[in-house]
């Protein structure tokens, strides 16, 4: 499925390298050199790294590597994810864009055809996401604002597919919770990343997980997949589900 | 009619319950004039300029308006002969209206296509995010200012209330007064050990107080001339205790929160200077942004006014150092230094108080590690102190209070200071500037006590 294909890195070193897209996830490469295997996406923003990444161009296209040691979305998916919501023309509200490490691969991912969203109320944080990843990619609308006022954003944000949320609060499952109840589609799904030392340090981190887990489904939400993050994250897990039916 | 009022980056829109949109104010095409209309409206006002979009509005028999957020329901508020502004964040029929806004909009042909109005909204979200880093600057470092200050009152209470227990359990145990100087130390140790007695060598070395200090206030106990204390009286003594040692818990915890806010508003100068100094002098200035504009000469000898003022007036010697005389490199150092130092600390701080007000980067780390350098170019260039001049009475006795940023500065600070006690337990590590609980009680206070001692 994969040849063999040269590639030049930034600083103008030739590769030989192996590019397959990803068998399961639209907008997912994988990028095999040697012994290093890692993951990838095309850039939307060629010649721009955000976080120190690699980058290589094969066939005329740009390529990113994907650390999934920074990006937790990219953890999950080298631990099993089974369905990654995030798909090539998705609009996606991502809570806790943070610098944008994560935010940019999801660009990458999502194309010109989708939209993101990207909420983050740090004040340092946000300035370096929209000076270092939003003015070089133009599907990313940032927006900085406290994810718990949910309806500040209200004249930004649409309905979304997919609903991101990455704060590391205490309460960031019923934060999220309020989100999807203002902008998930019927149909739409979220990935949640829980920190359990930020929820409970004295809980083991799988009881955190559970409990998480619980209050979702509670509050009539799907819990399809809880992929543990380590060794990449230590204490991170991923929940990924979808709305129930109404009954 | 009932009507529905949505504001979004492209106008404000009027809709009926069919869905028709029946009113609108279009805002400007060009994001940035549609973002600094649509910051007016996000905080309920409505332009001048959209006056009539209220005249319209008002003609047009409505009962009742509904919005979904209190911005755009204040600014309902103020069209005329409206008798309702409902609020309702989750109204079902404006959620469907905000969905398919864009639809219509291009029904309308008011704008081209889909596309074209999630292109304006990312625009103008551009334009409001940059609006959003200036702005949310000098917001937060009001917070830093009223953090500091909080640590600044307590700072004071837990003075005073360590003295008065100093005084009361100096009845009982006068010698230990001397021996201890750190308040919370103290005060734990009589918290935890209860009358005299009980402070053996054993004890208090459980205690964390190193041996040799041990055995002499072990001895002190001893050969006390306290008088006795009895159980009552020091059951209610330990309450006072703990409730104190509570605020030292508390003290810490606003450090700590300091600590985080400093690393968000000023990174680089809390890299440089620490974070509970860095807040000291932006509550001096009032804000961050007026620091950024001070030449780093009036940085060096900020909290030394009075000092300042007496050299105007008298043409006394200037002060050499403010309130960054609490920065530990500065009040470690030989006097014959520490203007020198100040000097250098001054003129990086100067640099990275622009940096942080006006969104540099991040270079806090470089530029402490430049500084270390120069002070330690400066002490391996001055290990002496100068020779006198002949005819100049200078003397490098202890600086003058106002040299030091006043004398309630001197009496508070911590960390890393010139006699502070490194033994005491549960002390906090030397770091830089602030740290540290307050310093000991007034030394003239504490000889009157002992002179009247029974
Ligand atoms: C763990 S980081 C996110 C990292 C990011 N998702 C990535 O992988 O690149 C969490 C971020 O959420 C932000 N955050 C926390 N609480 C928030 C809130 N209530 N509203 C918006 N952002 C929040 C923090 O400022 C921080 O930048």
């Amino acid at each position: 499925m994969s040849t063999v294909k040269s590639a030049v890195s930034l600083d103008g070193s030739i590769l030989s390298v192996r590019l397959s897209k990803h068998p399961k996830f639209g907008g997912v490469f994988r990028i095999d050199q040697a012994e290093n295997r890692q993951l990838a996406t095309m850039s939307l923003a060629p010649g721009k790294t955000v976080y120190g990444e690699m980058i290589y161009r094969i066939d005329g296209e740009e390529y990113r590597s994907w650390d999934p040691y920074r990006s937790k979305l990219a953890a999950a998916i080298l631990k099993g994810l089974e369905e990654n919501p995030i798909r090539p023309g998705s609009r996606v509200l991502y809570l806790g864009a943070a610098s944008g490490t994560t935010v940019s691969h999801v660009s990458d991912i999502v194309g010109p055809k989708g939209v993101i969203y990207a909420v983050e109320f740090a004040q340092r944080s946000f300035r370096d996401l929209v000076e270092n990843v939003c003015k070089d990619r133009p599907n990313i609308v940032p927006i900085f604002a406290d994810a718990r006022f949910t309806l500040k954003y209200r004249s930004l944000v649409p309905s979304v597919e997919v609903l991101y949320c990455d704060i590391a609060q205490q309460d960031q499952t019923r934060i999220m919770v309020e989100n999807m109840r203002t902008y998930l589609k019927k149909d739409g799904q979220y990935l949640l990343v829980v920190k359990s030392r930020s929820i409970d340090v004295s809980k083991e981190p799988a009881d955190v997980i559970k409990a998480e887990a619980a209050f979702l489904e509670r509050n009539g939400y799907t819990v399809e997949e809880k992929i543990r993050l380590e060794p990449f994250e230590k204490d991170h897990a991923m929940l990924i589900g979808r709305k129930k039916e109404q009954e | 009619m009932k009507a529905y009022l949505i504001e979004s980056p492209v106008g404000l829109f009027l809709i009926d319950k069919t869905g028709k949109i029946v009113e609108k104010a279009l805002f400007p095409r060009n994001p940035k004039d549609a973002a600094l209309v649509f910051v007016e409206i996000r905080k309920g006002v409505l332009p001048a300029e959209y006056e009539d979009f209220t005249k319209r509005v008002a003609s047009l028999d409505i009962e009742r308006i509904t919005v979904d957020n209190q911005a755009t329901a204040d600014l309902a508020m103020t069209i005329g002969g409206l008798s309702k502004v409902e609020l309702n964040e989750s109204d079902p029929a404006i959620n469907r209206y905000r969905t398919r806004l864009s639809g219509m909009l291009v029904r309308l042909q008011l704008i081209e296509s889909k596309d074209d109005y999630e292109k304006l909204v990312r625009d103008v979200s551009l334009e409001l995010a940059k609006t959003a880093i200036g702005e949310a600057a000098t917001r937060r470092d009001l917070f830093a200012v009223q953090t500091v200050r909080t640590i600044e009152d307590l700072d004071k209470v837990l003075n005073l209330l360590a003295g008065r227990i100093r005084e009361w359990y100096g009845l009982h145990f006068p010698e230990l007064d001397r021996l201890v100087e750190k308040h919370d130390s103290y005060i734990r140790l009589v918290q935890n050990l209860g009358t005299r007695d009980n402070f053996t060598e054993q004890a208090l070395i459980d205690q964390g107080i190193p041996a040799d200090k041990s055995q002499r206030i072990a001895e002190a106990a001893q050969k006390s001339a306290g008088a006795e204390l009895p159980e009552s009286d020091l059951a209610w003594l330990k309450e006072v205790c703990s409730s104190v040692l509570q605020q030292y818990k508390l003290r810490e915890k606003a450090e700590g929160y300091t600590d985080k806010v400093l690393a968000e508003v000023a990174p680089n100068m809390s890299a440089l200077i620490g974070a509970v100094l860095s807040a000291k002098i932006i509550s001096i200035v009032g804000g961050l942004e007026g620091v950024a504009k001070m030449p780093a000469s009036t940085l060096q000898v900020l909290g030394a006014e009075k000092a300042l003022f007496r050299t105007i007036t008298t043409g006394a010697r200037p002060p050499k150092h403010g309130v960054i005389f609490q920065f530990a490199p500065i009040h470690t150092s030989p006097r014959w230094l520490r203007g020198k130092i100040a000097r250098a600390v001054a003129g990086k701080l100067a640099i990275a108080a622009r940096m942080d007000a006006y969104g540099g980067e991040n270079q806090g780390v470089k530029m402490k590690a430049a500084l270390d350098a120069k002070i330690n170019e400066l002490k391996t260039r001055y290990p002496e102190p100068p020779a006198r001049k002949p005819g100049q009475n200078r003397t490098y006795g202890p600086p003058r209070r106002e040299e030091r940023g006043g004398r309630d500065d001197r009496r508070r600070f911590g960390g890393g200071g010139r006699d502070r006690r490194r033994w005491s337990p549960g002390g906090s590590g030397g770091g830089t500037g602030g740290g540290g609980g307050p310093r000991r009680h007034d030394r003239r206070d504490r000889e009157r006590r002992q002179m009247n001692r029974p």
